[in-house]
């Protein structure tokens, strides 16, 4: 499982793997019934302590995201549509509200962000039907 | 994870030569938590953990672990304790193996097949002696010979100090098997804050030979925000703000970390005509150099 | 305080490092010439001028060779810079913008001028104090030229083997060079050199200091080209040396001799028990060393006897030993004169430090590796004890053995010359006298040996351990305690050679006070130990049973003894008795006092 820990951003440890768990299953990266590494492993993988990794998982549970089979570890639950769903927006939306701050900084109104917005939409879809179609991530 | 104490240390005091080496310090820790213990150069740190093993003797208060007095009971105490010291105090004529075979004697504990893989994974050959090994190899076979009997307390002094990254990497992985095990216990001294944020259930912070902050790392943390403040004005001198601990910057912008109430914070900024552009929880470091740092400022009373 | 320039800085350096030894240099023997002096002064016979004057110019010949020998040691504190090992001691300032030459001709100046100046001083205040004329210039010109040899071996290479053989031959050299020069006229009835003759003796011709200038300067560019060699970081030709010579003994490790010593004994480490385990480890680390230096001393008496015949013959073309002892050397006599003594004393010297105390970087401390095994403290005191005298006794038990069998081997007519009775007599008489005794006496005798090593050993042990916490206390404890033992011998002497004097003085009240106070201070420690050990829980009741069964069989052993030697307890007064028999506490004493002070360092 491809997590990684940034000490610099004041995020605390158990907060920042909770959030890349539900990244890594609302992007169809972690697959419903897909067993999450257990504690231990991911402990030394990560060079957290155990108690980290425990608390996340907790939350994870808490949440819904995941569920504890008793003994055999720690399993992505079913695919829930609206909990996707409502990641995924939750995850658009911080990027687009950094986007207006930094816009904000540099001066540009909201009206000019819509058109640049469309102008690189057009232009990626004009690159897009150049070249290839790229393999579709399973 | 029960919640039962394996250290308790309580009201400890120590002087040497007329110098305060620690003023009435408690402390305490859990089965199967890792405890880190941080604080500057000459806080006191080492001389807690000489106390945990019997090195030095309680002047005035009580030193227990496992609930017994270390002073008055070594064997029962130290045949459950790994130490890893700061010094490596290891004989130099020792050749690996023996060191392995002379710890071994001691734990009837002792995981042969564990201390043979950590020795092959660390490539150690056994029949060096312990002069003709680097710092770090010397690290290694200390680990190796304070782990591999698997004790219910690991003590490790600046385990870092000195030492490489791949070898560094091999002292937390210890440390993390020794605890995923049930109801092991870590209790470890670093500069490096960031081993510790990684590694610390909880967090102690020494100055001077007092304890200045204890608790559970996350709480602690939650404890203190970083915020990053912009005025309209130009200040020479960092303004004075309520709650703030340390400031850093110039100008009209200016990085604070600042403990207790966030709105009596938010309010100070905005009575000088500033504004907060950002803020989250402070980093093991920041509140570290807040605490003891140069940029201190008075804390205002409320 | 500023300093201007380099050379000023570098001799306040040397000034700082040297400062201590040169106040000891002064003291210590300008003291005890000047007590010595002072003794036979006022306690020579006053009826007798003849031989008050023998005895005074015997003192004075002691106290000039007191003041000449520590010029014969090299300077320990610039040895300690760099930890006591061979090469130059102020590597240090290899990164400073100093002249190579400088650097080596400063304290090599320094230090030639600071032994001259000490001798002359001491020589003065002595020239004073007696009125004998003690030389000056010419001695203070041969200590001038040893100390720039010594330095030149020291701190040329980092090669031990050249170190020991240069300073060994010029101490060698210079003794005898200047022996020989000394007793180059022959004095009837008295010592070579008496004090009367010093002035001419000791007026040496011109070309001695030609000879030393050369030598000085000689040694002086070698060791600048050495260092300059070590300085750029050049492999100095003599390290090759000793891998060529080593040959059969393996490369000495850096550890030194000792390391070297712990690694011959080749056992894997026991697994089994703990006790095995630390046995072995102190085994190793402490009772190797002294035991396999006195099985060596013991192997060389043995061959040195061997070959002694025949070396004399060569040497004095002599096969009938008819050359008088005075004029020729015989290579036999060393074994019984000085080798076996020496190497006793050796073996005796080495069976110091049971506790493995260290000390680096002016800290003394006991190893924290072993401190933190789960161990407890007074067994491993105990443990450490016993190794260590085990193998001290094995040591001795060794050279004794060897100097037993070689007896033979050196044959009689030397010791004819020397004692008047062949060696072998002697050898007969101790013989007899041993097989008088009963079964029980000799393991009587045994006993009293083999604790008496076991309590020397706890003592020094105990004693290093209490300096490790209370550094002061105990340093002048143990000034006081040699002093109290110095006094003690003079005063058995005094008694033995003048019975007369001895009355005067009621020197035979003082003597047995002395040894009251001997024996209520052992009582009084056994006791403070014992309380203080309980309370803290280092000593059990089991423990303490034990030791006073040992100490028990013990005082048996040392009654019989006593018994042996001739003391008849029945008749003496109480106090008498008591003064007589209060070594039979030490090993009560030792058994508590060596478990409390390790437990004084390990729980500091």
């Amino acid at each position: 499982m491809d997590i990684t820990i940034n000490l610099t951003d004041g995020v605390p440890i158990y907060r920042q793997i909770v959030n890349q768990v539900k990244y890594l299953v609302a992007s169809g990266l972690l697959l419903p019934g897909e067993e999450l590494p257990p504690i231990r492993t991911l402990a030394l993988q990560l060079k957290v302590t155990p108690n980290t990794i425990v608390k996340a998982y907790g939350e994870l549970e808490i949440s819904g995201v995941v569920h504890k089979r008793q003994g055999s570890g720690t399993f992505v639950s079913e695919v829930r549509q609206q909990l996707a769903l409502r990641e995924r927006r939750r995850i658009i939306e911080q990027r687009i509200d950094g986007l207006l701050a930094e816009a904000h900084q540099l001066n540009f109104s909201g009206d000019d962000i819509l058109r640049m917005l469309r102008e690189r939409k057009a232009a990626m879809d004009a690159e897009a039907d150049a070249e290839p179609a790229e393999v579709k991530k399973k | 994870m029960g919640q039962t104490t394996v250290v308790d240390v309580n009201n400890l005091s120590r002087s040497f030569h007329g110098k305060r080496a620690l003023d009435g310090v408690s402390f305490s820790a859990t089965a199967g938590h890792v405890h880190g213990l941080v604080g500057a150069n000459g806080a006191g740190k080492t001389t807690l953990l000489k106390h945990l093993l019997g090195l030095l003797r309680a002047a005035t208060g009580s030193v227990r672990v496992f609930g017994l007095d270390p002073v008055r009971d070594p064997v029962r105490v130290l045949g459950r304790v790994g130490y890893l010291s700061e010094e490596r105090e290891l004989p130099e004529w020792m050749r690996v193996d023996e060191l392995m075979a002379y710890t071994q004697a001691f734990h009837p504990t002792w995981d042969e097949t564990y201390a043979r893989q950590m020795l092959e994974s660390f490539a150690l050959d056994p029949s060096k002696k312990i002069r003709e090994l680097s710092k770090g190899m010397r690290a290694q076979a200390g680990l190796i010979a304070a782990v591999a009997h698997r004790p219910e307390l690991l003590i490790l002094d600046e385990p870092s100090s000195g030492l490489d990254v791949a070898v560094r990497r091999d002292i937390l992985d210890a440390i993390v098997r020794t605890v995923a095990d049930d109801g092991r216990t870590v209790i470890f001294s670093s500069h490096l804050l960031d081993e510790v944020e990684r590694m610390s259930d909880h967090v102690t912070m020494m100055d001077y030979g007092r304890v200045t902050l204890s608790g559970v790392l996350d709480d602690v943390r939650r404890g203190y925000q970083r915020s990053h403040v912009r005025f309209v004005e130009h200040f020479d001198q960092p303004p004075v703000l309520a709650t703030a601990l340390a400031m850093e910057g110039g100008g009209r912008s200016w990085i604070v970390v600042h403990s207790g109430s966030i709105e009596q914070f938010h309010h100070s900024v905005l009575a000088l005509g500033g504004e907060v552009v950002e803020s989250r929880d402070a980093t093991l470091e920041e509140i570290f150099l807040a605490r003891t740092g140069r940029n201190r400022q008075q804390v205002e009373a409320a | 305080m500023t300093l201007r320039s380099p050379t000023s800085a570098m001799l306040w350096e040397l000034w700082r490092v040297t400062r201590a030894e040169i106040a000891w240099r002064l003291a210590l023997p300008i003291g005890v010439g000047v007590a010595a002096l002072l003794l036979g002064a006022a306690f020579g016979p006053a009826d007798n001028p003849a031989s008050y004057q023998r005895l005074n110019d015997h003192v004075a010949a002691f106290a000039l060779i007191v003041i000449v020998l520590p010029h014969f040691v090299g300077w320990l504190s610039m040895a300690k810079l760099n930890g006591s090992r061979p090469g130059f001691p102020l590597y240090l300032a290899y990164t400073r913008p100093v002249r190579t030459s400088v650097m080596v001709g400063l304290p090599m100046a320094y230090l030639t001028a600071v032994s001259m100046a000490i001798y002359l001083a001491s020589a003065m205040v002595l020239r004073v104090t007696s009125g004998y004329a003690f030389p000056l210039q010419p001695v203070a010109a041969w200590i001038a030229g040893l100390a720039v040899v010594l330095m030149m071996a020291a701190w040329s290479t980092r090669n031990r083997v050249f170190q020991v053989c240069v300073a060994m031959f010029a101490v060698v050299k210079t003794l005898v060079a200047g022996m020989d020069r000394i007793t180059a006229v022959e004095v009837p009835d008295e010592f070579d050199w008496p004090p009367r003759l010093w002035p001419t003796l000791f007026d040496f011709p011109r070309t001695d200091y030609a000879w030393i200038a050369l030598i000085g300067l000689a040694s002086f560019v070698v060791t600048i080209v050495m260092v300059r060699w070590d300085r750029r970081g050049d492999s100095v030709p003599l390290a090759a040396a000793p891998r060529a010579l080593a040959g059969v003994i393996t490369r000495t490790p850096d550890g030194g001799l000792w390391d070297w010593l712990v690694g011959l004994f080749r056992v894997p480490c026991p697994t089994a028990s703990a006790t095995r385990a630390q046995v072995w480890l102190d085994l190793k680390s402490n009772g190797m060393p002294p035991l396999t230096i006195g099985v060596a001393l013991a192997i060389v008496i043995l061959l040195m006897s061997a070959v002694s015949g025949p070396i004399d013959a060569a040497i004095n073309a002599d096969p009938d030993v008819k050359c008088p002892i005075a004029e020729c050397f015989y290579v036999r006599s060393a074994p019984p004169l000085f080798l076996t003594p020496l190497s006793l004393v050796t073996v005796f010297f080495f069976g110091g430090n049971a506790f493995g105390i260290r000390w680096r970087q002016g800290r003394t401390y006991v190893s924290p590796f072993e401190a933190t095994q789960a161990y407890g403290t007074a067994e491993l005191a105990v443990l450490k004890l016993l190794v260590k005298s085990a193998c001290v006794l094995a040591g001795l038990i060794a050279i004794a053995v060897s100097f037993w069998i070689s007896i033979p081997l050196l044959g009689d007519a030397v010791f004819v010359q020397i004692w008047g009775v062949p060696l072998s007599s002697r050898r007969s008489v101790i013989t007899d006298a041993f097989a008088a005794l009963t079964g029980y006496e000799q393991l009587a005798l045994a006993v009293v040996a083999a604790v008496g090593v076991v309590v020397w050993v706890a003592s020094w042990a105990a004693l290093g351990a209490l300096r490790t916490r209370y550094r002061r206390l105990i340093t002048i404890a143990v000034c006081l305690l040699l002093l109290y033992g110095v006094f003690f011998v003079w005063l058995g002497v005094a008694v033995s050679v003048d019975p007369k004097t001895a009355s005067q003085l009621h020197l035979d009240v003082v003597h047995r006070a002395m040894r009251w106070i001997a024996a209520v201070a052992t009582v009084s420690t056994t006791v403070y130990v014992f309380w203080s050990g309980f309370a803290d829980h280092v000593l059990t009741t089991r423990y303490a049973s034990g030791a006073v069964a040992l100490s028990a069989a013990f005082a048996a052993a040392w009654l019989t003894v006593l018994h042996i030697a001739g003391v008849q307890l029945a008749g003496m007064s109480a106090m008498h008795a008591m003064s007589v028999v209060w070594p039979a506490l030490l090993p009560l004493m030792a058994s508590g006092l060596a478990p409390w002070s390790y437990s004084r360092i390990r729980h500091t």
